[in-house]
């Protein structure tokens, strides 16, 4: 491109600057595209003659940040051998995922037996968090009734023992305000890691109520607690306005209580419940994570399975999105299974710090947040994260 | 033209816009967060008044339905001091700050200071009055709150360290070792020439606007094409396309006017291809890359 001589970009930067300025509502709309047409123009004459402004869109745009990517196709050319061994792969992967899900399906019926008599598990094979291959991790077999209950009593004990690590430090806030925010209850993003928290988005209703004897007392949720285990209401998220697609993490039992009941259901807010949907299959497990950090799930009332725990990382999130779940934890550890928990792929992400937070507004679209403040987006399922 | 305080009176607008309102109320459940269908009608009706005056109702209720209704009645349950609507808030929003805050700073000791003293004035600090008042009370729902914190957060970035960077003296130039290339007295093409300064801001303020942008952005401030892509919501390659366009017109505008304020063809063009000082420095390590003769440096034996 032929350039412009140093005297045109002299006379360029002269221009005076305008001189009052669009809000930073504006801005954000103007880069968001909500604006009219007509004060669309009108921001984008000012940014032709004011370089604040021009710097602060610039600057607030979420990928101006450093971009890393994260399991990004080497090469976008294929030879026909190539695409002829991709297929063939994917034709021996379906084929073992179809052959093991087969067996774990029939680990895991609904029988009520002293023991199991379910065949030996395949072999786990530890992975660390930073290897590449996408190797995957069996679901350990299920377990004998003895070692449900042992882990039945460790989780009573633990519901007691609720950690309130405080959001904010001191070195966070001044005097003032540390004083206002130490009496709250401590956030649910950091609740993950205690008991039954989980994000779950992607319209699909939660699966389990949040433990505490609190929360009991919301008559929303005794009704939820007494849904069938495996039944799952598909509710649709309405698309009435923006943000309404999000889902939060459940906040303090205590600020729960003052809500009105069957208004907030402690798990999934900001949106409007519609009709439940055709019910989704019974094979589709509940997940929670246990106060040791243990990702588990349960295709039964209150018989959980630990998963992922060969692994030895401690999972703070589990986000389920239809099929694909999501478990984040310390030292960066991110795991994903798309096949509903039947296998699962260590996700490289590149922190040291504890992920607290996966969350999805769709299939596609999702945003990953560490205690370390760093955020990675996604907009492809999950395949690359871009850091923020 | 209707005021902002007159659109803000609820008697005065139709029930289509007063049943809009109560609408927005239900579907962003700000009730939660402490409002009444009263208070929330106030502040949507207020913000429209702001920016939709003399709209009839139909605009009305179309820019209404076009707000971020649930992120709007969080911030302002924030604002009234609704602790659920705070709690909420850093859920959602404390950790995207901070990381905002480190994206746009890079420096971790600006961006712990720039993230600290947003979030302070974004909880609210205490008033002469001795009343909290929230940064949050200026979002207006327009844009999503997590784009707003997002430019704030460069705003604030901008006015406390770029702004000074950017204004440098001339003493200052010349100590980091700016060159100025001498002006050429056998020339009357010179660019300190002030027919040509005034040639080239006639051409300028013809540009139109998204021209200019574009042309400031990519030669002023130095955006790469895909930022200006990102910022415009088009393709890098449409970006590319309408910047080489726009600069092949400006060039032949202004050495049209250059023509006109009497330089001859060859000087417009002498000054059209003046190249900045930055450029010399390639064509010099390109010139001192060039391979000599082998036997340039060996002394003849008179054979």
């Amino acid at each position: 491109m032929t350039g412009l001589p140093k005297f045109v970009r002299d006379q360029m930067a002269r221009t005076p600057a305008p001189a009052s300025h669009p809000d930073a509502d504006v801005l954000t709309a103007f880069a968001e595209d909500t604006l009219t047409a007509k004060e669309r123009q009108g921001v984008i004459q000012h940014l032709s003659e004011c370089v604040d402004c021009r710097e602060i869109v610039f600057l607030a745009q979420p990928e101006a940040a450093e971009t890393q990517t994260v399991f990004a196709p080497k090469s976008r050319r294929f030879t026909w051998m190539a695409w002829g061994s991709l297929a063939a792969v994917i034709v021996v992967v379906a084929s073992a995922v179809i052959l093991q899900h087969e067996q774990v399906t029939e680990i895991q019926a609904p029988v009520t037996v002293a023991t199991t008599t379910a065949p030996a598990p395949p072999e786990v094979k530890p992975i660390p968090p930073s290897t590449t291959s996408a190797a995957k991790v069996p679901v350990s077999a299920a377990r004998t009734r003895a070692e449900v209950a042992r882990e039945e009593t460790k989780l009573d004990a633990a519901k007691g023992k609720l950690t309130t690590e405080p959001l904010l430090t001191n070195k966070d806030v001044s005097a003032n305000e540390e004083r206002a925010f130490m009496k709250a209850p401590a956030p649910a993003a950091v609740q993950h890691a205690v008991k039954s928290e989980q994000v779950i988005v992607g319209g699909v209703a939660p699966q389990q109520v949040p433990a505490g004897p609190e929360q009991r007392d919301i008559p929303g949720q005794t009704q939820q607690a007494q849904r069938p285990s495996n039944t799952v209401d598909n509710v649709n998220i309405a698309a009435s306005n923006q943000g309404l697609a999000k889902v939060e993490s459940a906040p303090a039992a205590k600020v729960a209580k003052k809500q009105p009941a069957g208004d907030f259901n402690g798990i999934v807010t900001g949106y409007t419940a519609a009709p439940a949907a055709a019910p989704v299959a019974a094979t589709r497990p509940r997940w929670q994570i246990s106060s040791t950090g243990t990702l588990e799930h349960s295709y039964m009332a209150d018989n959980w399975t630990p998963v992922l725990s060969d692994t030895g990382a401690k999972f703070r999130v589990v986000s389920v999105v239809e099929n694909t779940v999501w478990a984040g934890g310390e030292h960066g550890a991110l795991y994903v299974s798309r096949d509903g928990g039947t296998t699962w792929t260590p996700v490289p992400i590149d922190t040291t710090a504890t992920i607290t937070s996966i969350r999805f507004s769709d299939n596609l679209h999702g945003t990953l947040e560490t205690d370390g403040g760093q955020a990675w987006n996604t907009t492809d399922g999950g395949k690359v994260w871009q850091k923020r | 033209m209707v005021s902002s305080r007159q659109t803000a009176d609820p008697a005065r607008h139709s029930a289509a816009v007063r049943s809009t309102c109560d609408r927005l109320f239900e579907a962003s459940r700000a009730a939660r967060y402490g409002l009444s269908p009263d208070s929330f009608r106030d502040i949507l009706l207020e913000i429209a008044g702001q920016y939709t005056q003399g709209a009839n109702d139909p605009e009305l209720i179309r820019f209404l339905e076009s707000l971020k209704a649930e992120e709007l009645a969080l911030a302002r349950g924030c604002v009234a001091g609704n602790e659920f609507a705070w709690q909420t808030f850093l859920t959602r929003y404390r950790a995207s700050l901070y990381g905002t805050a480190y994206a746009i700073a890079k420096e971790e000791s600006i961006a712990r200071e720039l993230a600290d003293s947003l979030y302070a004035e974004l909880y609210g600090l205490p008033n002469h009055a001795g009343r909290r008042t929230s940064k949050l009370q200026y979002y207006k729902g327009r844009g999503t709150l997590e784009g707003w914190l997002r430019t704030v957060v460069a705003q604030e970035f901008v006015n406390r360290y770029r702004r000074t960077r950017r204004e440098v003296s001339l003493d200052e130039k010349v100590e980091t070792g700016t060159q100025f290339p001498a002006a050429d007295r056998d020339s009357v093409a010179s660019p300190t020439d002030p027919r040509i300064g005034q040639a080239v801001s006639r051409v300028l303020a013809r540009l139109d606007a998204e021209s200019r942008l574009l042309l400031n952005a990519y030669y002023l401030d130095g955006r790469t094409l895909a930022e200006i892509g990102r910022t415009l919501r088009v393709h890098e390659s449409t970006v590319s396309r309408k910047l080489e366009r726009a600069t092949a017109a400006l060039r032949k505008s202004i050495r049209k006017e250059l023509l006109g304020e009497g330089l001859s063809p060859r000087q417009a063009d002498e000054l059209m291809q003046e190249t900045d000082v930055r450029d010399l420095e390639v064509n010099i390590r390109e010139n001192l890359q060039q391979e000599s003769s082998p036997t340039a440096f060996y002394k003849s034996t008179g054979e």
